[in-house]
């Protein structure tokens, strides 16, 4: 019990508490997401301008766009948003349960610990330690402390409910639940490692089980970090400014359960027209377009409960950002699943539009969601009005008329690329740009627009840090209480685990899944047996019901109540959508032929000079998956197998081409030509954007790691051959004297143990993969020009 | 020419599973939320409105 929850009325039947809510830490996360909103926003709008001026990464490793996109993306997702998130969490659970955080040490922990996460983060990323996967790029150490912190929070989150003076759970600690417990099952997988030094590790996943795992993972931290906390938010802080309540209660319980059970399906559609075998590519599309109902429905509820108050839109700034940012979740929602029909993806994938969409989410949906919130809780928390409303109002502006440049700018730079890069002539035999740079140097001017509409939207958002600053300087922090009669959960209606699943309503409601799906998959006599073994439990169920009289939908009501049972529950919801779509793939077995390919590992130069690539963050910009459409093959040549890069850790089939496809770069072009393209880009390719990366011809290579390396990667099931360390290094070692004696013959000495020597080594094997096609392999349809 | 492998024929039982399921807790949590006593609608949709001492 904490010191400041002390009875005030010893009345038996009216004892009131009074408790004071821990809002200092409240107010401590709300600082931390301006301080690092402007810091993500910073990077963004650099990366930007480098797309317009390649020279705005002032020749330097660290202000790279591989490096930098992942210190970005982070920042914005795990600093802004996720101290956003916090702070609206520890505000509302606080309040809609009656009782202060358990744990004001726990609570300081979280902070302090989720701080210092960000810090190590943008040290490291910049200085290139990169586990080379989209969203989890962050190395293992800063992984593990990831995972403490979160559970920290979890921890204190799931004590104070247990600890709370309000009998049932509100709609909105609902999606904390959900949040809690997802983002630990996705963010544990997705970083299953075996390091092999300090600031180095292999996914246990490789090839296409890496990228499944990846974007179960990728699209789920969208869904489970980015959407239910703030939904949770929503439900809470939108009826606090309107002053009534959610417009459909009801309709926030059906949006609940089904954004838990659709999401965590979703995460293929990321890999659509892929390697990726074709039934998940058709579960993800399906599930995202089902995402398109209960999106709409929150989006609707969320904007319903503004009824008989939108006179308050045009003057309050609170509303306004609410209002606008629903309808962003309502644009973003709908344009997501969209973007997940295969023939449409097809056209966006691996192009701007894609962005675009990301950024109509996080900056309409998550930053103004923030900026709705700070601006509410800031005078309550500081107990301080806003110092100017109307700078306020500039900030909705200059957010608004920024984020549109910046999605129009994405939208047609996307479809332009889009178009181009597919378009074809003389009957779909020829490419109609062949130079892949005519989509960039077409699409540049957008560019500029882009980096102006960030420019102006973190405008805004500096502006908010000015006048929160004004608002709460020389102010003394509110310490927010309230009294209240403890509703605590009666032992009556108290629900364990075993009594909440091994129950009447739930075996029977298993029983008639299985047999529906056995009448579904089976034929003949068992398909017989499962019909009617549907009808006997239905029947079964009801006779049950009418002798035992009993109201099953207590058993719903008490599970509202009692957060241990509905966290399983929750968790059974994620994780059947994360097993079926995970398991039949990490099962298959990686050394047999995948479609007629047998692949053999890396040598010992080529991998590190793949672990170079992943280090400088090349798969930003680059893909290595031809997919299974003509623009893709007529450019690139025969599309991606799934055997080629079964041995990838991790895969890197990209999810943006700003720069053309890599899978098939091997031996298309001589040595040479790589040495002078990594050198001077423009040399090569006038017009290109790609930095150049004069590091790697003074930097040298490090083989002494291969040995250890090679051997986490033997025990992950890659068939290297025996060998001594000092085999493997005498390996590396002639590769590279070989390489270096082609430069010198071709006009470019280089001593042999130079980065860039191991770098083209892994870039003239991208589809040479020495694959050896089995006899008895199932052929794959040859891809034809 | 563009025919993609499809690795096991079991492997389809997936997707039936995913939508028997979704199609039962969809159905179930609407009716459920259909049947819900207005009372207990009014009670959860207020939680929020507690006043604190600084309203």
């Amino acid at each position: 019990m904490t010191p400041s929850a002390k009875t005030l009325d010893t009345h038996p039947n009216a004892a009131k508490i009074r408790i004071t809510y821990n809002d200092r830490v409240v107010r401590q996360f709300l600082l931390a997401t301006l301080v690092w909103g402007v810091v993500g926003m910073l990077v963004g709008v650099l990366l930007a301008t480098q797309l317009a001026f390649w020279q705005a990464n002032l020749n330097t490793s660290w202000l790279t766009f591989g490096r930098l996109r992942p210190l970005h993306t982070n920042a914005v997702i795990f600093a802004f948003v996720g101290n956003m998130l916090f702070a609206g969490v520890y505000y509302s659970t606080q309040r809609l349960v009656k009782a202060r955080m358990a744990s004001d040490a726990l609570s300081a922990i979280h902070f302090w610990g989720w701080q210092l996460i960000i810090v190590a983060a943008a040290i490291t990323l910049p200085l290139g330690f990169s586990r080379g996967k989209e969203y989890a790029e962050l190395i293992w150490p800063i992984n593990i402390a990831v995972a403490v912190i979160w559970l920290v929070f979890g921890w204190n989150f799931f004590w104070t409910l247990r600890r709370r003076n309000e009998r049932t759970l509100y709609v909105a600690v609902w999606f904390y639940i959900a949040t809690v417990i997802t983002v630990t099952v996705l963010y544990v997988v997705n970083h299953l490692q075996i390091p092999t030094s300090l600031t180095h590790a292999y996914p246990v996943f490789g090839g296409v089980q890496d990228a499944l795992v990846q974007w179960w993972y990728g699209h789920n931290a969208v869904a489970f970090f980015l959407t239910t906390p703030v939904l949770g938010i929503m439900y809470y802080f939108v009826p606090k400014a309107a002053g009534r309540p959610v417009y459909s209660y009801r309709l926030s319980i059906v949006h609940f359960w089904s954004i838990v059970f659709l999401y965590i399906w979703a995460g293929p559609h990321h890999l659509l027209n892929t390697a990726l075998p074709s039934w998940l590519q058709s579960l993800g599309m399906v599930f995202s377009l089902m995402l398109w109902a209960p999106s709409w429905g929150g989006m609707l509820n969320g904007l319903l409960t503004l009824r008989g108050c939108w006179n308050r839109v045009r003057t309050e700034p609170v509303l306004q950002f609410f209002a606008a940012a629903i309808t962003f979740y309502g644009m973003a929602t709908f344009e997501g699943p969209l973007l997940s029909i295969k023939s449409l993806n097809a056209l966006s994938h691996y192009t701007d539009w894609t962005v675009g969409h990301v950024h109509s989410a996080a900056l309409g949906w998550n930053g103004f969601m923030a900026a709705g919130m700070i601006y509410w809780l800031v005078p309550r928390l500081w107990n301080r009005e806003l110092y100017s409303k109307n700078w306020a109002q500039m900030h909705f502006w200059l957010g608004m008329v920024g984020i549109l440049l910046y999605v129009a700018a994405m939208w047609v730079s996307g479809i332009t690329q889009g178009l181009m890069l597919s378009a074809t002539k003389e009957a779909g035999s020829v490419l109609a740009y062949p130079n892949f740079l005519d989509a960039v140097t077409s699409t540049r001017w957008l560019m500029h627009m882009r980096a102006l509409g960030g420019a102006l939207y973190m405008a805004g958002f500096i502006l908010m840090g000015w006048n929160i600053f004004k608002s709460i300087r020389g102010a003394a922090p509110l310490e927010n209480h309230v009294e209240v009669v403890p509703e605590p959960v009666e032992a009556a209606s108290r629900l364990g685990l075993k009594s909440g699943f091994l129950n009447p309503p739930v075996l029977y409601s298993l029983g008639l899944i299985l047999c529906a799906i056995g009448w579904g998959t089976l034929s003949g006599l068992a398909g017989g047996l499962c019909l009617w073994g549907m009808i006997a439990v239905v029947v079964v169920t009801l006779i049950h019901k009418e002798v035992t009289g009993t109201l099953w939908t207590e058993w719903y009501d008490r599970l509202l109540a009692n957060a241990l049972p509905f966290s399983a529950l929750t968790t059974v919801a994620m994780l059947v959508g994360g097993v079926v779509q995970l398991l039949p793939t990490i099962l298959m077995d990686k050394n047999r032929h995948q479609e007629g390919i047998n692949m053999e590992p890396y040598s010992a130069l080529q991998l590190y000079g793949r672990d170079l690539y992943v280090q400088e963050g090349c798969y930003n910009c680059h893909s290595q998956m031809i997919r299974t459409l003509a623009g893709d093959v007529l450019r690139y040549g025969a599309y991606s197998k799934i055997g080629e890069s079964i041995y990838d850790y991790p895969f890197q089939w990209g999810s943006k081409r700003t720069g053309p496809d890599l899978a098939r770069i091997g031996a298309k072009y001589p040595n040479i030509w790589h040495y002078h393209h990594m050198r001077d880009p423009r040399q090569i390719s006038p017009g290109s954007t790609m930095p150049a990366y004069p590091w790697l011809f003074s930097k040298e290579a490090d083989l002494s790691v291969l040995p250890n390396r090679i051997a986490v990667l033997r025990k992950l099931g890659v068939p290297y051959p025996e060998q001594s360390d000092a085999e493997i290094l005498a390996d590396a070692k002639a590769d590279a004297e070989r390489i270096a004696a082609d430069l010198g013959t071709a006009g470019a000495p280089i001593n042999p143990n130079r980065e860039i020597v191991a770098l083209i080594a892994y870039l003239q094997r991208m589809g040479k993969s020495n694959a050896r096609p089995l006899a008895e392999a199932p052929t794959a349809a040859p891809a034809t020009k | 020419m563009f025919r993609r492998i499809i690795v096991e024929d079991w492997e389809r039982i997936t997707a039936l599973l995913g939508w028997f399921l979704f199609a039962f807790v969809f159905i179930s949590s609407t009716v459920r939320a259909i049947r819900m006593p207005k009372e207990a609608v009014r009670r959860m949709e207020n939680l929020p409105f507690e006043r604190e001492s600084h309203e």
